[in-house]
């Protein structure tokens, strides 16, 4: 029987398709570069807000009793991690949800290596494939698209880098991590095309504009 | 320029107790199709009243002629269409270029007005006449209706959908302290918040900081910041607005209007079509007072004005309000009013001090030295003229001795203050009368809600700001309202709340045309109580909510019911204290509905399909012919995207108990790579879902559910596992994995040709599961359908959704495989006879009425809705879901129509449909179950009035034995 490697597809594709972003392959999935111009979409790093598709990142839950020792298999600082709190490094960052629930997200096509780190641990583990979808807000304006669309008070004096928060963003349940320069935005996939479009609708008076991975590469660096 | 704009008002190029502040350009707008020039940044009634436009409006009932009063976006008189929006607040709304200003409430003009002998005739009919007459013979009401509804209401609504894609903001602020108002007070309170390290929100409804210190040139004395000693107060404030607006922790809000305060200090503001929700730790209230309403003999005449309406005319936008003033007082504040008035060109022709005369206060002697002509103890008994005023009448306080009149043109009522207590009353607590300082008052507040400035009472700015700062350091420590302290000397007595001079046309409220005489009249009809005196009357009901007449009618209520003043009572004041539209309060689609989407959505809206909502689904409701849809799937091959379907994985060591527990089967004999259809119950026993429950690999579970139904099913079971103390992982696989049914008698043929895994009846018999690769691609296969046909769902990650549909679409080429939506589905399983939980159920359906008994094992020990479903079963069913047919030719009811027994009524149709396969109707009914036997003849009741007779079968119509299904 001959096997046609298929194309993973995150939820925006039919947006790219829409907007007619430059996309890549990466890791077998289908992804956004850039959508108009990276000159301009770096620009607006500086200057306004950005919003882009980080939805082919690797997503595995682990939970359970033994989900914190599970973590620190794959981080040892995951161990003594506060709930709703994370460590990040360029290529993982670990989210703990709960008590005995913990997000970790990866590298795109590196969910295997990181399962083997948990393989022999009592713990539940959900590799999410693409069951979430993942968009990430930066730019010197990102607070502004907040503002207009969550009803929590992200300030960052409270909500800082390395910070985890369970909200609504537009009536849809997401998962935010916030490191110093980004807001990712963890979410069930179902909703990505919905929710980007909403934050695109309120981010327009500040004049955010959709941009790809050349621009915002995937790292998971909270940052100072 | 025509005749109907007067020539008494004129832009004034200097004054000489102001700097009058450069015009920052000019515009031109229209005003009843007449185009007219505006100053940039100048309200619209300012601009129209600077235009020599005088007359803005008519009245709610009577359609008197009304002008501008308070100049401070509150009243009624203001109200005009703005570029087709009706009821905007001229003295509100910024003026903009090329905006098309028009009145309204009038026809065909407000100068000659066709329903103006409403002024003359509605005072004939009884109080309240809207109430009582035109009921008589019956059949008049449907005309009067008409009519009233006609003459009724302000404004007319835009139907055109002109304004359909405006849009409308929604924003969240979380400031440490939220500030309202920015006279003397909220900006000292803004200023000690900062000082004390707070970030701070400052909300200020007009387009400028300063509040009323904005039109004052009094110097400011013994202020506790030294720097603001001995400056006019204006300069005051600009010096201390200087200060603030470079501070990086402070947030202004221009032009923002603070509706309503909620419980947690949640604050509603809007500014235009923007709406902020404000969530602050802690709140000031600063928003300062309105000059007290004066009710007299046609207190409501255009040309009647407030002190700080006409301060601000002068002051702010430099016009001279009239040409000759009669200034009403009660209090030394007056004399500064006549004094700028004097200073702008207007002739004060006589200040008129209610007080007896006594040792003249400096400000009088200022006055007086200007020559103006000063009458004490007398006030004001009425005004006349056509269109405005023309003359005055002046009399004792008491309203019984006349004295004199003076023709005038403008009347300035400056006769103190009453405070703006609609945000503070939200707290909860009434307004009630203060005695001392003569005023309505809220004297507790909510923790964390502080109240500062003219709103507890008048005082000069130096005690206005210490207020200010004692409030705004306490609300930035978080410590207790400061008390609030007035001198003596600061307070302005009340004047009579109605100088009774005769005439029938005192003004209570100028929003609902509402006199004395009829308050009067609803008093002794038996409303005597404030709260049912306002619905009656409608006081206080209308555009400014009270703000304009709570005191007025507060103290009337009192004294009409022969209570004490210390009686008065405000009536309940609630949001929005401003208007406001419901586009702000809905916001537009995305901010209110999310929307789900499979991940092959795109490929199905490429495809032409239509789309249905599905909960927030958007499913493919059908490709273009359901019916060709349901055929090929009869015939040849059909794929559905289930993605939508629910999805839960459940392991570990006491998974079957658990779902012996939630669930009403058995489910120990459930083998390793076999299904079986399941049903959910509450705990009342009533059915509520189905689906599948699929033992997958050894101890693995995957249990789907109904689209419709996920969520509260994946919430039930975590409810239920966080009280049971069972081992059980259980996963939301919902988004995880997208789902394709492929149904019709090609199935198998099709979907071995790419599986490596034997397909034969044998090896993967009707009801089996087991995982396998489809093209690569990790897959869960399971023999199950809705269609009747031998069917393959197939579910994997989602991620491959689009590319997986692709795939199979142009590897079915062959086998011609149509793509299928829920309008054919929901044909298949009808001519099936299956049903759909929700659509043929409803809150009252029990599984044994239902016909799916066969999914409950009452033997077992304890499981949700064992007790009911015990009892549902001794009482034996009193009606039964069946199948049912129709002969060829009838035609097809609608969903949800009656089945009758001559006349009677014993069931109704849950779904209807007609049949490609059979060539006839076919549909799933409702029926008592005497009626319920196989073969009997049931009466449908069509919606045209028609009657068709359907047969009640066993099973569904279409293959009763399930030779195809199990094929």
């Amino acid at each position: 029987m001959k096997n046609i490697p298929l194309l993973k597809r995150t939820p925006l594709s039919g947006i790219y398709e829409r907007e007619g972003a430059s996309c890549t392959q990466e890791a077998g999935w289908l992804i956004a570069k850039y959508f108009k111009d990276p000159a301009v979409e770096r620009d607006a790093l500086d200057r306004g807000a950005l919003l882009a598709d980080w939805s082919h990142i690797g997503k595995i839950t682990l939970r359970g009793t033994g989900a914190a020792d599970a973590a620190g298999e794959i981080d040892s600082r995951a161990r003594s991690l506060p709930i709703l709190q994370a460590t990040g490094s360029g290529k993982i960052a670990l989210l703990r949800l709960t008590v005995d629930e913990f997000l970790v997200l990866c590298l795109p096509g590196k969910e295997k290596e990181t399962l083997r780190k948990v393989a022999n641990r009592d713990v539940s583990v959900l590799n999410h494939h693409g069951g979430l979808g993942c968009l990430v807000l930066g730019g010197a304006k990102r607070d502004l698209v907040l503002e207009r669309s969550c009803a929590m008070n992200l300030s960052r004096d409270l909500v800082g880098p390395g910070a985890v928060v369970q909200t609504s963003v537009h009536s849809i349940n997401c998962t935010l991590y916030r490191t110093t320069n980004l807001e990712v935005l963890l979410h069930e996939r179902d909703y990505s095309q919905s929710l980007f479009e909403a934050l695109m609708d309120v981010g327009e008076e500040v004049g955010l504009i959709p941009t790809g991975i050349e621009v915002i590469p995937v790292g998971f660096h909270i940052g100072k | 320029m025509p005749k109907l704009f007067t020539a008494t008002v004129t832009r004034i190029d200097n004054h000489p107790d102001f700097s009058l502040a450069d015009p920052a350009g000019e515009l031109t707008f229209r005003f009843q199709g007449h185009q007219m020039r505006a100053r940039r940044g100048e309200t619209i009634a300012s601009a129209l009243f600077a235009n020599g436009v005088k007359l803005f409006s008519r009245s709610f009932k009577y359609h008197r002629p009304r002008g501008l009063y308070a100049c401070q976006g509150q009243g009624p008189e203001t109200l005009v269409t703005v570029d087709h929006t009706p009821n905007q607040l001229a003295d509100r709304v910024v003026v903009e270029e090329g905006m098309d200003v028009r009145t309204q409430n009038a026809w065909p003009s407000v100068h000659f007005d066709l329903m103006a002998p409403a002024n003359f005739l509605v005072p004939l009919l009884p109080n309240g006449f809207y109430y009582k007459m035109f009921h008589k013979p019956r059949w008049a009401w449907p005309f009067f209706e008409k009519l009233l509804r006609r003459a009724a209401g302000l404004g007319k609504i835009d139907t055109t959908g002109r304004d359909v894609h405006a849009r409308y903001e929604k924003c969240h602020k979380f400031p440490d302290v939220c500030i309202i108002g920015a006279g003397p007070a909220g900006l000292a309170a803004t200023a000690a918040a900062l000082e004390k390290g707070m970030r701070v929100l400052l909300v200020e409804e007009n387009e400028r900081l300063g509040g009323h210190c904005l039109h004052t040139v009094t110097k400011v004395e013994a202020c506790q910041a030294d720097s603001l000693n001995g400056l006019p107060e204006h300069e005051a404030v600009g010096r201390l607005i200087t200060k603030l607006r470079s501070h990086d922790r402070l947030e202004v809000l221009l032009g923002t209007s603070a509706f309503g305060l909620y419980e947690d200090n949640l604050i509603a503001a809007q500014r235009g079509r923007e709406f902020f929700k404000i969530r602050a730790q802690s709140v000031v209230l600063a928003p300062g007072a309105d000059d007290r309403f004066l009710v007299f003999e046609n207190n409501d005449k255009p040309g009647i004005m407030t002190a700080r309406g006409v301060e601000r005319l002068i002051a702010l936008d430099a016009i001279r309000p009239g040409r000759r003033a009669v200034v009403v007082i009660n209090y030394d504040g007056g004399y500064h009013t006549a004094k700028l008035l004097h200073g702008a060109g207007t002739q004060v022709a006589a200040v008129v001090d209610a007080r007896p005369s006594a040792s003249k206060s400096t400000p009088e002697e200022e006055v007086a030295a200007l020559g103006i002509s000063i009458h004490h103890g007398q006030t004001i008994h009425s005004a006349s003229g056509w269109r405005g005023v023309r003359k005055v009448r002046l009399g004792s306080i008491d309203g019984q001795s006349p004295f004199g009149s003076i023709a005038c043109d403008l009347v300035v009522l400056a006769v103190g203050y009453q405070p703006r207590l609609n945000l503070l009353s939200m707290g909860g607590r009434p307004p009630v009368w203060d005695l001392e300082r003569q005023i309505l008052r809220v004297r507790e507040l909510p923790p964390a809600v502080y109240a500062a400035g003219e709103v507890n009472g008048h005082a000069p700015f130096s005690h206005l700001f210490r207020e200010g700062w004692n409030a705004g350091e306490a609300a930035a420590m978080g410590e207790t309202d400061p008390p609030s302290i007035r001198t003596k000397d600061e307070i302005i007595p009340a004047l009579p709340a109605d100088i009774a001079s005769g005439g029938s046309n005192h003004f209570i409220c100028k929003c609902m045309d509402v006199t004395r005489k009829e308050f009067l009249a609803s008093i002794a009809e038996g409303f005597d109580q404030i709260e049912t005196l306002k619905r009656y009357s409608g006081v206080g009901m209308g555009p400014c909510q009270g703000k304009t007449c709570h005191e007025v009618v507060a103290r009337l209520a009192a004294l009409d019911t022969g209570l004490e003043d210390s009686d008065a009572l405000a009536t309940t004041m609630r949001p929005p204290v401003s208007p406001v539209t419901f586009g702000v309060l809905a916001g537009r689609a995305h901010h209110l509905v999310s929307e789900r989407r499979t991940a092959m959505h795109d490929w199905h809206a490429r495809a032409g399909a239509t789309f249905l909502n599905a909960g927030e689904w958007k499913r493919p409701h059908s490709y273009g012919d359901p019916a060709a849809e349901a055929e090929a799937v009869r015939k040849g091959l059909g794929i559905i995207d289930v993605s939508t379907l629910g999805k839960l994985g459940l392991r570990g060591p006491d998974v079957l108990d658990f779902l012996h527990f939630v669930l009403p089967g058995s489910y120990r004999k459930l083998r390793e790579g076999r299904v079986r259809y399941k049903t959910i119950v509450g705990e009342d026993g009533v059915l509520f879902d189905d689906g599948t429950l699929s033992h997958l690999d050894p101890g693995e579970f995957y249990l789907t559910t109904t689209t419709g139904n996920h969520g509260a099913i994946l919430s039930l079971f975590r409810w239920w596992l966080t009280t049971l103390n069972l081992k059980v992982h259980l996963t939301n696989l919902g988004p995880v994995y997208a789902a394709v049914n492929l149904s019709g008698p090609s199935a198998r043929t099709f979907l071995q040709e790419l599986v490596e895994r034997d397909l034969s009846n044998e090896a993967f018999p009707y009801m089996s599961c087991g995982r396998t690769e489809l093209s690569g691609v990790p897959v869960m296969l399971f023999r199950i359908g809705f269609t009747g046909e031998l069917s393959y769902e197939v579910h994997f990650p989602s991620e491959f959704g689009e590319s997986m549909w692709e795939f199979l679409m142009s590897r079915g080429k062959p086998y011609n495989l149509k793509p299928f939506g829920v309008e054919a589905q929901r044909i298949l399983r009808l001519e099936k006879g299956h049903l759909l939980p929700g659509v043929d159920t409803d809150a009252l359906s029990n599984p044994y009425e239902a016909g799916t008994a066969f999914t409950i094992r009452e033997q077992k020990q304890d499981f949700v809705g064992k007790a009911f479903l015990a009892d549902f079963k001794e009482r034996g069913a009193e009606n039964r879901l069946v199948p049912y047919q129709l002969s060829p030719t009838d035609p097809i009811p609608d969903d949800g129509v009656s089945v009758q027994d001559n006349g009677r009524l014993i069931g109704r149709v849950t779904s209807s449909r007609f049949s490609p396969a059979l060539g006839r109707g076919v549909g799933l009914a409702w029926v008592l179950a005497s009626y319920a036997e196989v073969g009997s003849r049931i009466q449908i009741q069509l919606a045209d009035g028609r009657k068709v007779r359907g047969e009640v079968l066993a099973h569904g119509a279409y293959d009763p034995e399930g030779l195809q299904l199990k094929s």
